[in-house]
């Protein structure tokens, strides 16, 4: 079966519309941006940048790095 | 050529806080010895993400200076050898956004499709 044709709402990048950079230190954005367990979040779903993308995903492994986030979270369904 | 680092260092959080405080000063000594020291600035006691060497909670310093590219090492061979520091990192030191609360969890909405 062909997959359905949805209209999707445009998505903005969260980070050109505060017009702020990212950065390892502020946690609580960088949480947003993966999932439970710990994944980045392809930027087809968070509707981010291509430009911040690639820094975002600088930022989570730095965070990663210092135990700001964990690598693997580990939660069992 | 000079530029802006940052150095975060996790301490063992487990340490009496005189001993973390007089480690933060012979770091911050270095500092001010070999590179344009400006400031330091102190998260303290967090919970890691993770356990580090069998430890929960790490006690945490951002040291930012201005220094020539080669600092790095030099810093680096300091903290290799102390048992009280679980962890260190250097980078180029860019400023925090400053945002609420209220926006983070409002606008950034993520759909879970994990599997």
């Amino acid at each position: 079966m062909a997959g359905k044709i949805r209209k999707r709402r445009k998505k903005i990048c969260f980070y050109c519309s505060h017009h702020i950079e990212p950065n390892y230190k502020n946690v609580e954005i960088i949480e947003r941006m993966t999932t439970e367990r710990g994944k980045i979040v392809p930027r087809r779903m968070t509707g981010t940048c291509a430009k911040h993308q690639r820094k975002l995903a600088v930022s989570i492994k730095r965070a990663r790095n210092i135990a700001f986030i964990p690598f693997v979270s580990e939660n069992i369904h | 050529m000079k530029r802006k680092y940052e150095t975060v260092i996790i301490f063992d959080g487990s340490l009496p806080d005189e001993t973390v405080k007089k480690e933060q000063e012979k770091v911050e000594n270095f500092l001010k010895e070999n590179t344009d020291y400006e400031k330091t600035d102190v998260w303290g006691k967090r919970t890691l993400a993770y356990n580090i060497k069998k430890r929960k909670i790490g006690f945490y310093c951002f040291f930012i200076f201005d220094s020539e590219g080669d600092i790095a090492d030099k810093l680096h061979q300091l903290f290799k050898l102390n048992q009280n520091i679980l962890r260190y990192m250097t980078v180029l030191y860019k400023e925090m956004a400053k945002i609420s609360k209220e926006t983070v969890v409002k606008k950034v909405r993520i759909e879970e499709g994990d599997e």
